[in-house]
């Protein structure tokens, strides 16, 4: 059975390697989207992606299980301040990257919000709102792990259209949630 | 719902609230992630001696080490300082005592030791040495005298010096100058023929005739003179003085007087030979003094030369084992 976050973050206190690999191969894709998102330069959002993953293994006996709070918000919250010390060394910053640093500083919000299994729920029910073609990319992107080349490679599809698709498929969602969000305020 | 589905629904919540699309992360980064810890968690290269010093065998043993190697560097340097001592004593010891037996060895044969006088602890031999069994139809020197000395006293700004008389009937020329060091040195000269006297004084500057102080002095031979005339006092009976008018009045030390020649008799010769030192501790060779015209009278003729005197017999020779 596949371990947990928590199991892994132990195994990784006692200094296995192997865990850590697993945290990694679970999380970079998040961690390195978040990254490039606010820094836009592929190879130091790979600096930065290692950096966090290296943080985790040095202070990975700071990190208290017991806690609320996921790997995941400890992952994309170390991933936004170290993102945002190289903006500060580049010493200008401008409008696209502060709007991704605004951005990313609610994600501890989102993750870690009381709502955020009821937002689950509602986007599982909204997958089911999606095309076939673009809920099956969104699964084989989120669910299974599966990088876009490979999406592309298994589908005999264009990367091109596959990130198409991703991209369609993100932004029917965000409005079919915020259709849903307007339905319930209507309702109350 | 399963834990991939759940974080692929947590990823997916996360991109649609910030709009994030989802980006292929570079190959590898497990494999570069892992690398990058462990070259941190290696151990900063130290240099290799500060990484033996830290270990306490290491530097118990430099300590030895170094410990052993001043020990042996001071007994080397004790060694060396005590065969210096040696041989410094060596030297003190042939410059105070000149070995007969080497000297017959080396030099030939002792003909005659003749003591010297000496006030102020001052004594000393004058050695006659035969260095040449060729005859003498060159000229050439064939014996050599050596002077040893000892308790010579001098200032810095007194010569001593030495004097030979060839025969009874010449006077005293000068052999050269002796530097003794520590009161003690050794001097030697070669000479034609035999010699009837010598003598040492003390000069206030080089000199062609001894004026100076008598330092160490041979016994005067009984002149044939005088002989003659004890003789005749003992025949008759009667106290004559005829010798005290013709001898030679230099004074021996016990006179602690200056020396004084005759003038007919000591005529002033010249200081050409300078005489060899054998020990270099306590003898200079000390050049005559330019003004210096005299020149040293053949010992057979009794009498300086017109010419000067330029026989090579008395010019003096640097060695001993000529």
């Amino acid at each position: 059975m596949e371990k947990t976050d928590a199991e892994l973050i132990e195994l990784i206190k006692k200094k296995e390697s192997e865990a850590l690999r697993e945290v990694i191969r679970r999380h970079k894709r998040k961690v390195y989207s978040i990254a490039i998102s606010i820094l836009g330069n592929a190879a130091e959002a790979e600096e930065v992606t290692q950096d966090v993953f290296v943080k985790l293994w040095t202070n990975c006996n700071y990190f208290d299980t017991s806690m609320p709070y996921k790997l995941s918000t400890w992952l994309i919250t170390v991933c936004k301040n170290t993102a945002i010390d190289r903006l500060r060394k580049r010493k200008k910053i401008d409008y696209v990257e502060v709007d991704a640093v605004a951005s990313a500083s609610n994600v501890d919000v989102i993750l870690d919000g009381p709502e955020m299994r009821l937002m689950k729920l509602r986007i599982a029910s909204a997958l089911n709102y999606l095309p076939k073609e673009q809920r099956e990319v969104i699964e084989m992107v989120y669910f299974q792990g599966l990088t876009q080349s490979e999406i592309a490679a298994s589908l005999n599809i264009p990367l091109g259209t596959v990130k198409s698709r991703i991209r369609l498929a993100l932004t029917k969602l965000k409005g079919l949630l915020s259709r849903d969000e307007e339905g319930r305020a209507h309702e109350h | 719902m399963s834990i991939n589905k759940d974080r692929g629904l947590e990823e997916l919540a996360l991109a649609i609230a910030l709009d994030l699309e989802p980006v292929d992360p570079p190959d590898n980064l497990e494999d570069k992630i892992l690398s990058k810890i462990k070259a941190e968690e290696a151990p900063p290269k130290e240099f290799i001696l500060t990484k033996l010093w830290k270990k306490k065998t290491f530097r118990l043993a430099l300590s030895t080490t170094a410990a052993s190697l001043s020990c042996v560097v001071l007994a080397a340097l004790y060694w060396s300082s005590l065969h210096e001592n040696e041989r410094l004593k060596e030297e003190v010891r042939l410059a105070s005592s000149i070995n007969t037996d080497e000297l017959t060895q080396t030099l030939g044969r002792i003909e005659k030791v003749m003591p010297l006088q000496g006030k102020e602890g001052a004594k000393g031999k004058a050695f006659v040495l035969k260095t040449s069994d060729k005859p003498d139809s060159k000229n050439e020197p064939r014996k050599r005298v050596v002077f040893v000395c000892e308790g010579i006293k001098k200032k810095d700004d007194e010569v001593v010096q030495v004097w030979v008389k060839d025969s009874p009937k010449d006077g005293f020329r000068p052999a050269g100058v002796i530097e003794p060091k520590d009161g003690v040195a050794t001097f030697s000269t070669e000479v034609r023929e035999d010699i009837s006297e010598v003598m040492i004084t003390l000069e206030t500057s080089y000199n062609k005739s001894p004026q100076g102080k008598v330092l160490l002095a041979s016994t005067p031979p009984p002149h044939p003179d005088s002989e003659i005339n004890k003789e005749s006092e003992k025949t008759n009976k009667g106290e004559t003085d005829t010798n005290s008018s013709s001898e030679s009045k230099v004074t021996t030390p016990s006179d602690d007087k200056p020396t004084q020649v005759k003038e007919n008799e000591a005529k002033p010769t010249d200081g050409t030979s300078s005489g060899t030192q054998e020990n270099p501790t306590n003898m200079n060779p000390v050049e005559p003094a330019p003004n210096s015209s005299a020149k040293p009278s053949p010992p057979d003729s009794g009498a300086t030369p017109p010419d000067g005197g330029t026989s090579p017999q008395y010019q003096s020779n640097t060695t001993l084992t000529e």
